[in-house]
């Protein structure tokens, strides 16, 4: 059992084939609910918390999936360049999209942790998470937050923001395919970003530039904080 | 041969994205660093789109797959956030919403404002 759980291949195929599983289920339901992203999470924890593995065995297959975060982040300037003309063009609404969501992101966390008066170092934690992981940690980190309850709050982001835009953007009859994709980048970082992708080309690519633009925007506010 | 080629250039700009984030003086991710630089590559034609073309759409459609590790660590935080769970996961749903409204509404209302700009001026007719 335990050379099971020393190999990498543990958490490996324990990733693979639990998201596999719930994509094949989201496939067939549509449903927004059965987010495979979500549900993945919520049943390899339960694995783990079950069988009582430590968090360390699943990470040692689980580090390999999270260093391709990098390349795929990166891999994004392929899908902005391909809407090279639709940034062009519509620069400035971009970037004030950006500039508007982020400061909406940092006040509004700032304030509701205030209404439920949760502890500073809590609060410091929770403003920066709209962005992508590693800026918010800096950010978290720079306002003498906890780094690691920021990457949580930013995961949980990420995932409600993936599950939630497609019906807002229904709910709120958003019509312009530019604004969708540049209010999924900035209220949910990447995770929003890949289901942006999945809605269409341009929401994608625009998606992936609030990524960066809203992630600047978030460094440069958290300076005045 | 040609996805090995792919993931070659590919890891490279983000280990130039690690270089150049090490030198900085300022804290900013590698992997935005090297997502601009790639950018930067593909309109300059130094980079063909199409010598990163597979590889990229696989990962791009395979994206949400790579946060799955960073959720599962989640249940790290689980004791020193119990009891404040319900009400963190509320604040992360609220400004969620809140953040998508305004960046939506913002960026529909500039666009709508330059085009009616534009046309008036017929300095853009489209």
């Amino acid at each position: 059992m335990n050379s099971i759980l020393n190999s990498p291949f543990f958490g490996l195929t324990l990733s693979f084939g639990v998201y596999w599983l719930c994509k094949k289920i989201n496939e067939k339901t549509n449903l927004a609910l059965l987010n495979p992203l979500l549900w993945t999470t919520i049943i390899i924890i339960a694995v783990l918390a079950i069988f009582r593995i430590p968090l360390e065995s699943y990470n040692l297959g689980g580090d390999f999936i999270t260093m391709f975060l990098a390349p795929a982040t990166t891999v994004l300037a392929y899908s902005i360049y391909r809407q090279i003309t639709v940034l062009k063009k519509n620069f400035i609404p971009i970037a004030a999209g950006c500039l508007v969501g982020s400061v909406t992101s940092m006040g509004s966390t700032y304030l509701l942790c205030k209404a439920f008066d949760l502890e500073s170092t809590i609060t410091a934690s929770m403003i920066p998470k709209s962005v992508t992981t590693p800026i918010a940690m800096e950010v978290s980190s720079s306002l003498s937050g906890i780094p690691s309850i920021t990457v949580a709050a930013v995961v949980v982001t990420g995932i409600f923001g993936s599950m939630a835009c497609p019906i807002l953007i229904k709910l709120f009859r958003v019509k312009s395919k530019i604004a969708a994709g540049v209010g999924i980048g900035t209220c949910s970082h990447a995770a929003g970003t890949s289901k942006a992708i999945e809605i269409g080309e341009v929401e994608g690519a625009m998606s992936g530039i609030a990524i960066g633009v809203a992630g600047i925007m978030t460094v440069l506010l958290s300076l005045f904080l | 041969m040609k996805i090995i080629k792919q993931l070659c250039l590919i890891f490279g700009m983000c280990l130039v994205g690690v270089a150049i984030s090490s030198v900085l003086p300022f804290t900013f991710p590698s992997s935005l660093i090297s997502m601009l630089l790639l950018l930067l590559l593909l309109i300059t034609k130094c980079i063909k789109p199409a010598s990163i073309k597979e590889t990229s759409e696989f990962l791009l459609s395979s994206m949400a797959f790579f946060f799955v590790p960073s959720g599962v660590a989640i249940i790290e935080q689980y004791s020193f956030l119990k009891g404040k769970i319900a009400v963190l996961i509320l604040i992360c749903i609220v400004t969620t919403i809140l953040t998508f409204l305004t960046t939506t509404f913002t960026v529909t209302m500039i666009i709508k404002y330059m085009n009616k700009g534009a046309k008036s001026n017929e300095l853009d007719p489209k």
